[in-house]
């Protein structure tokens, strides 16, 4: 009876240890991204640069309109299960809310305010409100124009004052980041920066060279390339694309 | 008798109604344009003929884009790139970097005793010489017979340095583009370099013309309205030897198109909708922040 009772309580333990390491494996694996220190990790903001950011791969592709929200400061991680390389907040002009470029299994990857441009990080998909926009927003610096999409189907399309040839609208894509009023400017106080910065100037006006849609006075600049990067749009474009989320992908490119 | 009449009628009214519909339908669209909205970068007539390149036209009013800026090989014309733009009732074209006779002063042989000249000009009073009426050797351009004195100098100092250091080319634009929308358009042009001067543009107003100088005759937004209705402006028009040769760079027509095209059902393809299946909660409305941030304008 002993022998057999022994007998049989062998395979038991062993089970009952394959699943305690079993356990600790998935304890010590899923701690290893909840003990990164966020203190010690730089934010992605328009107003830093995090230079090991990984580069978007695919900067002239569309997306599925998937936006997400960190409900808490998170970090950013180089890779699913890699090592991470800043941190995200909550809040940037408003909530920060992301467009989605990529997913695997509990991760996704972002593009990012910070610099250099087309930066992206893979976030864990935890704590994260997920919503979708159906708007995509196109700028042509050739053609020098704003096309605004809805569900894939033209909302209108309008001259633009775009970047300069020394100083130009960075192609690829990128966000909106936020919608602002700044009175600061008082003939055209709407502001829409965007994840995104001129190439060529490091700083403007005080600010990180941020690049953002807005409006202008003077129309003769509308179908100009005459900014030093911004993308200036006419008064009707821009009550439209007040209503666009944040979040939302603006694919710049030379046609 | 009857019983036949009826199917007859039928028939006829059946014939009727067929041809009616055919003379209907076949009958033109009230207001469209009989051409259709069309771009294109350069075409030249003359002696180096040069049909309109590249050439965008819109039938439907869909949207038409080339850049396909290939010129036949020609001793007189280079574009370094060019956009043309055709769409309903909208056409647009873009140019960079156009050089007419391009490196066509370095070939020339200065004459031997102007060349004597600009090699003992004296110390002082050398601006005040005259400019020697030597005629210039075959440019191998469609141009009259040129004399030192019609090259825009001012000086024999001007003429010797002109000749000896030879600009890169005739005329030289770095940028022009042209819309029209609807019945209205306009003209945005760069610098111009004549010679290697650059020239003083007065105006890119409708019907504005280049200073004058005899080796071109340069007008600016030159603008028409055609009996169908529709428009057409274009940029600039260089005319070499007195009509020998006429350029035309940058010209754009509006009209609206044949029949509207019908809205597809199916999103675009370049713009991706969202999955309809298993989406998330549409993203909110943005509320503006009172804010400021620092932007390149």
């Amino acid at each position: 009876m002993r022998n057999e009772r022994g007998g049989s309580s062998i395979p038991a333990l062993a089970v009952l240890v394959l699943l305690g390491i079993v356990a600790a494996v998935g304890i010590w694996g899923g701690k290893k991204h909840e003990t990164v220190d966020l203190s010690t990790l730089t934010a992605s903001t328009t107003a830093t640069t995090i230079a090991t950011a990984p580069l978007d791969t695919q900067p002239f592709s569309g997306t599925t309109g998937l936006v997400v929200h960190p409900r808490a400061e998170a970090a950013l991680y180089s890779a699913p299960d890699a090592d991470a390389f800043g941190k995200i907040g909550t809040s940037q002009f408003g909530p920060t809310w992301l467009p989605v470029v990529e997913q695997t299994d509990g991760w996704v990857r972002v593009l990012l305010p910070s610099k250099p441009n087309r930066s992206t990080g893979w976030l864990q998909d935890e704590d994260l409100d997920r919503a979708s926009s159906s708007y995509l927003i196109r700028v042509h610096t050739s053609s020098r124009t704003i096309e605004l999409f809805l569900n894939g189907k033209s909302l209108g399309s309008w001259k633009a004052g775009v970047g300069a040839q020394k100083t130009p609208t960075p192609p690829g894509r990128t966000f909106l980041l936020g919608s602002i009023i700044d009175h600061k400017r008082s003939a055209s106080p709407i502001v829409l920066p965007l994840g995104a910065h001129s190439p060529t100037l490091d700083t403007f006006g005080g600010g990180p060279g941020t690049v953002a849609i807005h409006g202008w006075p003077n129309p003769h600049v509308f179908g100009a390339a005459i900014s030093a990067g911004c993308v200036r749009v006419p008064k009707t474009a821009l009550a439209h694309l007040q209503k666009v989320p944040l979040g939302t992908l603006v694919l710049i490119d030379s046609k | 008798m009857r019983r036949q009449l009826t199917p007859t009628v039928l028939t006829a009214a059946a014939v009727a109604g067929v041809v009616t519909f055919s003379l209907v339908a076949s009958a033109p669209v009230g207001n469209a344009a009989a051409r259709p909205s069309s771009a294109y970068a350069v075409s030249a007539e003359g002696q180096v003929p040069i049909p309109k390149t590249p050439l965008a036209e819109s039938l439907d009013g869909k949207r038409q884009t080339t850049s396909a800026l290939e010129l036949p090989k020609n001793p007189l014309l280079s574009v370094r790139a060019g956009t043309a733009t055709a769409g309903n009732d909208s056409a647009s074209v873009e140019l960079f970097d156009i050089v007419v006779g391009p490196d066509i002063l370095s070939q020339v042989q200065i004459p031997p005793e102007l060349k004597q000249q600009c090699a003992s000009l004296p110390a002082t009073g050398a601006n005040d010489l005259p400019i020697p009426d030597i005629a210039l050797p075959d440019l191998g351009l469609p141009l009259p017979k040129l004399s030192t004195k019609d090259l825009p100098v001012k000086n024999l100092p001007d003429l010797c340095n002109l000749l000896l250091n030879p600009p890169k080319s005739l005329l030289a634009i770095d940028s022009l583009n042209v819309y029209c929308s609807g019945d209205s358009g306009g003209v945005d042009l760069g610098s111009v370099t004549l010679l290697g001067q650059t020239l003083k543009l007065p105006s890119t107003k409708q019907g504005a013309s280049l200073p004058s100088n005899p080796l071109a005759a340069i007008s600016v937004n030159s603008q028409g309205k055609h009996s169908d209705g529709s428009f057409t402006i274009t940029g600039l028009s260089i005319n070499l030897g007195g009509g020998a040769e006429v350029i035309n760079l940058a010209s754009a027509t509006c009209a609206k198109p044949a029949a509207k095209p019908k809205p597809k059902p199916t999103p675009h393809p370049d713009n991706p909708a969202p999955p309809q299946l298993d989406t998330p909660p549409a993203a909110p409305v943005p509320t503006p922040i009172k804010t400021h941030q620092a932007v390149t304008g």
